[in-house]
């Protein structure tokens, strides 16, 4: 007969090899799965490079720009589809004038801040600033692009515990899944050979120039993804809000005279946002929030560009649903600086 | 701090079951669990750990002073002390501005302000573990706890501090006299294999489910289809009971690793017979503790027929409050309430009975159509989702063309509601299947980079 305590001691026994087994391939599979991606690096995350990183982003290359351009007279601000505002517009409505764009793809309220602070950073006093504003700029949740994150001179701007976090973020990339994808699409990409670069930023003003066009997007296929998003959208961000309004505070103490606009979006995809009430609902509290800071003297301009009508643009101006072309911009241009 | 987030994982329970296990007394296991715990739950806000602190404290001393009491009189008074200090604290905390909100908007001003308080995490939770324990000592069903450690210990323990299985004293004593001086490794891995479930759950099932399917369709409620319809229902349906099992398994597991067992929160709710079946399985632990300080203090069952009835609809209405200061909580509980009425004064008393695999549709049919009413922000939003399950707004043949990888993996999820729970399953005594434990593991690992809270932190 066995007592209690034999009977555990052997289950005890018996479970050691499962036991192992449990910590030596669990803790074997997640070292992997790291070291896949501190290696890979796919998102240039992480201060080095053995394979170029696969996400696109234009922050270090504005970074690096701001760093080797003249202060300009004129700063852009805002995301990709603020990366085109033909300098001849500008000079046409203000005069000759030196021009920056600052913009950089999927700028939140946070990216427009700290592109700001690193262009105060090096100088800059502009005395107009261009500010495309997304409605996804507020978007709640709250969370950083990771391509801010890793980008030490943009971080350096965050709050020290904005910063803490942020290693945090990078920290927790290394065993996401969506990095081991992008690691093995890293890969893979690398062994196929890199495509050709289909635009570039000018070395000057830092605008957005095609190299190779591509084929118009249809706005059927954006549609969807668009549509979700906003469905994901809980609402303005506080964090958010009070970061674009410490942007246009810090831009009024330095003398900048400063005009707001909403990018335009294609007719068809308007079309189809306007049966989304979470978009009515964010686009109609935007709009309300720089109506009052144009009422309240906090910017010169603010237009809300959302229908191309207003600004007298075409339907095939566009490069794809969400980003207007150089005819487009020089209308929208044109009729944002006319503004008062 | 969350069980699914990176912090928890590689770090707060690595170095607190280091401390732990490296205690060698009962009383330093007591103080590295009570430290942590505070820790765990300071992380959100430390300022509602010393609400914790304070509530922690005077059911302390009130239950000594129960016990120690000569008289009846000064018994009743100490124990109406406790009930007013945590209820009082439910009450402003949790339910003040939702009393406030509903007295304004019935006299269409505002009579009076609102406090706009933060809801301190898990405060029912631990609130009404803390009221059984006084409860308890009043009744002469335990002894007070004659040290603050021993009562601190068990109020603020990590594992089930903050949604549960809600424990009472009487449960765990005998386990907190004597915690064991080791663990083998059968309870690791026993341990391992209720955590590693939970999460997997939770991140692979509950999570996916919320983002891809039931948030986006609730969002849009007022134009939902019929198959959007009930796949938002049902996808809900499985995503609670993914998500608040899921918490509870690791809860079970995180108490395992520390030589202690927690009772069972669920027993395969979904394959209740009736509403009565559906309450013994699901989150026992608030069930019973309604039944034994509500339910039964108002007569239960040993009332006129009319009598039982109240008390049951009374017990459910305030058990539906308890979940959250809404309206729709509030008649979620009457319809679960009136549900549980009818079938203990009519159904249950039917000459015949349908096959059990009917009744278990109907009462799952009469259940997704409660958690329609408890998932919906306001009893309109609930009201469109189940006009659109009746059909009308069509059939929606387009979204299940549209979304069949989803509803694939709605099914997979659905399916493992209805046939297995963790209890169910050995833990791996071979090899491959620690392995295939690890694995699972490892991929939960990975989605981990955007944890989100459980759905009953809100509760």
């Amino acid at each position: 007969m066995i007592s209690i305590d034999d009977a555990e001691s052997k289950a005890d026994h018996d479970a050691r090899p499962a036991l192992r087994t449990f910590a030596v391939v669990g803790l074997g599979l997640v070292l992997a799965v790291a070291l896949l991606n501190l290696i890979v690096n796919p998102l240039g995350a992480y201060p080095w490079t053995v394979l170029r990183p696969l996400t696109w982003s234009a922050r270090q290359t504005k970074v690096t720009l701001m760093s080797q351009v003249p202060p300009p007279d004129v700063l852009v601000l805002g995301s990709s589809r603020s990366m085109i505002v033909p300098k001849a517009e500008v000079d046409g409505a203000l005069g000759p004038r030196t021009m920056f764009n600052a913009s950089v793809d999927s700028a939140k309220a946070e990216d427009m801040y700290l592109v700001c602070e690193e262009g105060l950073a090096h100088g800059f006093h502009p005395s107009v600033v261009v500010m495309g504003v997304d409605l996804e700029a507020f978007y709640d949740p709250a969370e950083t692009d990771i391509r801010t994150l890793a980008n030490p001179a943009l971080r350096s701007h965050l709050s020290a515990d904005r910063q803490l976090a942020a290693y945090g973020t990078i920290g927790g990339t290394i065993l996401s899944y969506t990095q081991i994808a992008d690691s093995i699409r890293s890969v893979k990409t690398a062994r196929a050979g890199y495509p050709k670069d289909k635009f570039r930023f000018d070395d000057t003003d830092g605008t957005f120039v095609w190299v190779e066009r591509p084929a118009p997007v249809v706005p059927a296929e954006q549609n969807a993804g668009l549509n979700a998003r906003f469905l994901a959208y809980r609402g303005l961000s506080t964090w958010r809000l009070a970061m674009f309004a410490r942007t246009l505070s810090e831009l009024r103490a330095h003398g900048a005279r400063i005009y707001v606009y909403i990018p335009p979006m294609h007719p068809v995809l308007v079309e189809a946002l306007r049966e989304n009430p979470r978009y009515i609902d964010v686009h109609g509290k935007v709009v309300a929030l720089l109506e009052a800071e144009k009422a309240k003297g906090g910017v010169v301009a603010f237009r809300d560009f959302t229908e191309i009508s207003s600004f007298d643009g075409l339907a095939d101006d566009f490069s794809d649903p969400l980003h207007i072309n150089e005819e487009n911009a020089a209308r929208m241009t044109r009729t944002l600086l006319e503004s008062r | 701090m969350l069980f699914n987030s990176y912090g928890f994982l590689f770090l707060f329970a690595p170095v607190f079951y280091f401390v732990y296990w490296r205690c060698k007394t009962v009383d330093q296991k007591k103080v590295a669990s009570l430290v942590a715990s505070y820790v765990f739950y300071g992380w959100w806000s430390p300022k509602f750990a010393l609400l914790m602190l304070g509530t922690t404290s005077v059911d302390y001393f009130t239950a000594k002073w129960i016990e120690d009491s000569p008289t009846p009189h000064k018994r009743n008074v100490w124990l109406a002390v406790s009930m007013s200090v945590n209820l009082g604290v439910l009450g402003i905390f949790k339910y003040f501005d939702f009393f406030v909100g509903s007295v304004n908007h019935v006299a269409g001003a505002p009579l009076l302000p609102l406090l706009n308080v933060i809801l301190p995490i898990g405060i029912s939770f631990y609130t009404f573990e803390s009221m059984s324990y006084t409860i308890d000592v009043y009744r002469r069903k335990t002894h007070a706890v004659r040290r603050f450690l021993d009562y601190g210990h068990f109020v603020t323990m990590f594992p089930r501090l903050v949604a549960g299985p809600i424990v009472r004293y009487t449960d765990l004593a005998a386990q907190l006299r004597e915690l064991p001086r080791s663990l083998g490794a059968a309870a690791v891995m026993r341990a391992a294999h209720f955590f590693v479930l939970g999460l997997a759950k939770k991140v692979l099932f509950a999570d996916i489910l919320a983002t891809k399917l039931v948030d986006p369709l609730f969002a849009r409620s007022a134009t939902l289809s019929l198959a959007e319809g009930w796949t938002a229902a049902v996808g809900y349906t499985v995503q609670l009971y993914l998500d608040f099992s899921g918490y509870s398994d690791m809860a079970v597991g995180l108490a395992m690793l520390m030589g202690l067992r927690l009772p069972r929160n669920f027993e395969m709710p979904y394959k209740a017979e009736n509403p009565s079946d559906f309450w013994r399985r699901w989150h026992t632990s608030l069930s019973t503790w309604l039944r034994d300080y509500l339910y039964i203090p108002l007569g239960g069952n040993r009332a006129s027929k009319l009598g039982v009835s109240k008390n049951l609809f009374l017990t459910m209405l305030l058990g539906g409050l308890w979940h959250g200061a809404n309206w729709t909580f509030v008649i979620w509980g009457a319809y679960h309430g009136a549900a549980l009425v009818l079938y203990n004064v009519a159904l249950s008393k039917l000459s015949f009975s349908p096959p059990k695999l009917v009744q278990r549709a109907l009462t799952f049919v009469f259940v997704v159509f409660g958690w329609v009413i408890f998932r919906a922000d306001t009893i309109g939003k609930a009201r469109e989702v189940m006009v659109a399950m009746l059909g009308a707004h069509g059939l929606g043949a387009a979204f299940i063309r549209a979304s069949l990888p989803m509803l694939a993996w709605l099914g997979i999820a659905l399916a493992i509601s209805l046939t297995r729970d963790t209890y169910d399953l050995s833990p791996p005594g071979k090899r491959w299947t620690a392995a295939l434990l690890a694995v699972l593991f490892a991929i939960c690992i990975t989605r981990l980079s955007a944890p989100s809270p459980f759905l009953y932190f809100q509760f």
